[in-house]
């Protein structure tokens, strides 16, 4: 995340939280330049708790952080950045008796926005998270899709440019959580909108993200786009092979060559990480008397890469 | 079902968000609309009207009989009679001060019901849903989101108290002959606001205080009631067990009657007698609203930075 030309949109330097004797955040340091980031982590990484310090929600025991230019732990800096910045929170906080076009309104005009300008902004996002009639009705009588994609309208009204997604398809079925995807994708693609993103489920990040930082204990125990991060471990072939493929096998086994998957004439396999290309598994081919009919490079899966992050020894 | 013209699209904001304005003031009318969804609590402000019509009446007869006029036209046919003698005598001995006094003191625990009605979820419940977090994510002070939660909750507690007041005295004030009760009696209509102001300051602000303190409105509710009637009870009690009229201090209703009876300058309120120190009285009922706002910032310290 780090690239010293562009202004961070959330710069954090050694941020410390402590809830009693548990350790929320450890030290962390980021650098978040824009673009849709996704924050991926297991119950308990520090997620929902680097949310809140970065609004201001929560205050750290140590260390600083800017958001948007602003500095949660200065009055000014709060009400600053929060001008800036839309929140999407996890739990389930709307106010009951207040329908959907109410409760974005009244956020709009605590926004910053004039009574016209927040009525007519809350019919828009309401429009555009698929909220049509029903947001006329109380919000308590909303499923839980529906209410995430209240949770998401409310963070748009003010139109910030950086908004903050705590789990933002917690809860969905399957066609909710698609919707809420592609909301969220549209907003960080089309609509050019910085994301933070955070969730403990990686296709979602994968969906919508192009950077990830994977939170452990407090931690990033690894960072960097999702596309060089999966690449990076991009010595996984997918190969069809023509031939008996026993002798080979036998061959790649003594060659230090995983294969991952069989599947008939088709093996999904990995090299040593010191083989910089595919000559050896030519040579290797040939001497088993077998022919390569086909062969591609496969890029890790998001899942493969954090689940090698998170299995990685927390820093000293 | 959906109009196949129908786009989800989004379209950015092109106006400007306000740098600083008064923010409590959504907050506010978005409280008040909450509280007036509920019909059936309403009810809480029937008492207050009664009795704001059955003083307004009194208050109207007493001008009427002084000037001599039947205050009940086709009951009788105007001609002089004993009734129009004992009315006069009447019209006399009612004033119009007695009559707020009066009703101030009988509404006193009318308008406590209507504030912790309406006052003890406003805090509880934010932080019982969440809801706080929505609001703090919001360019909002806590001096905002405090005086969008307390100005409704005078608001309302002002419709049982200081608006019957101002009803009394106007209707005191067209009924008087040539203005008099204005021009003799003005200083009533002063101290009435003052009494009313004092009187939801101070109420509002301990139920306010203990909804911040409280998980649930209903706790906060029991709460506020049973402060309100156990100090009083307990003042009311040593009171009278050890004849020191100074343990009223306790009671916060009987500060706001010894704070009545001071600035009406008089020394009995209904049946109740209001001798003490009224300088201890201002100092506790003083000390009560301070602690109840240092509790409140507190609190709401809390909700902003401990998420």
């Amino acid at each position: 995340m780090t690239s010293a030309s562009a202004a961070p949109v959330i710069e954090i330097h050694e941020l410390s939280k402590s809830y009693g004797r548990v350790r929320a955040l450890d030290k962390l340091s980021l650098r978040v330049e824009g673009g849709a980031v996704g924050l991926l982590g297991p119950n308990g990484a520090g997620k929902t708790t680097l949310i809140k310090l970065l609004l201001g929600l929560l205050v750290p025991d140590s260390g600083s952080a800017r958001i948007a230019g602003a500095d949660p732990r200065s009055a000014q800096g709060r009400l600053d950045l929060r001008r800036a910045v839309g929140y999407m929170p996890e739990s389930d906080c709307l106010i009951p008796g207040m329908s959907a076009i109410e409760l974005v309104a009244t956020l709009g005009e605590l926004s910053g926005l004039s009574h016209a300008d927040a009525m007519t902004r809350a019919h828009e996002v309401l429009d555009y998270v698929g909220l049509d009639e029903a947001r006329y009705r109380d919000s308590e009588q909303y499923s839980t899709g529906m209410k995430q994609r209240l949770k998401l309208a409310q963070a748009l009204v003010h139109d910030p440019a950086l908004l903050l997604l705590d789990e933002p398809t917690n809860g969905l079925d399957p066609k909710g959580r698609k919707h809420m995807l592609e909301l969220v994708a549209d907003l960080g693609t089309a609509q050019g909108k910085s994301l933070l993103v955070c969730s403990h489920l990686l296709p979602d990040i994968e969906r919508t993200c192009a950077r990830v930082v994977v939170l452990k204990a407090g931690h990033a125990v690894l960072e960097g786009s999702i596309a060089e991060l999966t690449h990076t471990r991009g010595r996984r072939l997918r190969a069809h092979f023509a031939g008996a493929l026993e002798p080979l096998d036998a061959l790649l086994e003594q060659a230090g060559v995983a294969v991952e998957s069989r599947n008939g004439n088709a093996r999904v396999l990995v090299l040593p990480e010191s083989e910089g290309d595919a000559d050896s598994l030519f040579a290797l081919c040939h001497r088993a008397g077998v022919r390569i009919e086909s062969l591609s490079q496969l890029r890790s899966s998001l899942e493969q890469v954090f689940l090698e992050g998170i299995a990685r020894e927390e820093p000293a | 079902m959906k109009a196949s013209t129908h786009t989800e699209i989004y379209r950015p904001f092109r106006g400007t968000l306000a740098a600083r304005r008064s923010r409590w003031k959504p907050l506010a009318l978005s409280t008040l609309r909450g509280a007036l969804r509920k019909k059936l609590p309403l009810l809480l402000f029937a008492p207050p009207a009664i009795a704001t019509v059955i003083f307004s009446f009194v208050v109207y007869a007493k001008f009427a009989l002084e000037a001599g006029t039947n205050p009940l036209p086709g009951t009788e046919d105007g001609r002089a009679s004993p009734m129009a003698a004992v009315g006069g005598m009447a019209g006399n001995l009612i004033e119009v001060r007695t009559q707020i006094i009066g009703f101030h003191a009988a509404m006193d625990f009318f308008v406590l019901l209507i504030v912790a009605w309406y006052g003890s979820g406003l805090i509880a419940e934010d932080a019982r849903r969440k809801a706080h977090l929505l609001y703090f994510a919001r360019p909002l002070t806590r001096l905002d989101y405090l005086l969008g939660k307390w100005l409704p909750l005078v608001l309302m507690g002002a419709c049982g108290t200081l608006l019957p007041g101002l009803v009394i005295c106007s209707v005191a004030a067209f009924a008087s002959p040539n203005w008099s009760f204005v021009t003799q009696e003005g200083d009533t209509i002063l101290k009435m606001i003052a009494y009313s102001l004092v009187s939801l300051v101070v109420q509002t602000s301990i139920v306010l205080a203990i909804s911040s303190l409280a998980q649930r409105k209903t706790h906060a509710l029991a709460v506020s009631l049973g402060c309100f009637a156990l100090l009083g009870g307990l003042g009311s009690m040593l009171a009278r067990l050890v004849h020191e009229p100074a343990w009223n201090l306790l009671s916060v209703f009987g500060c706001l009657r010894r704070v009545s009876a001071g600035l009406f300058d008089v020394q009995r309120i209904l049946h109740f007698r209001a001798n003490w120190s009224l300088a201890a009285t201002w100092f506790v009922l003083a000390g009560w609203v301070l602690v109840a706002w240092v509790v409140l910032f507190w609190r709401t310290r809390r909700l902003e930075q401990n998420g």
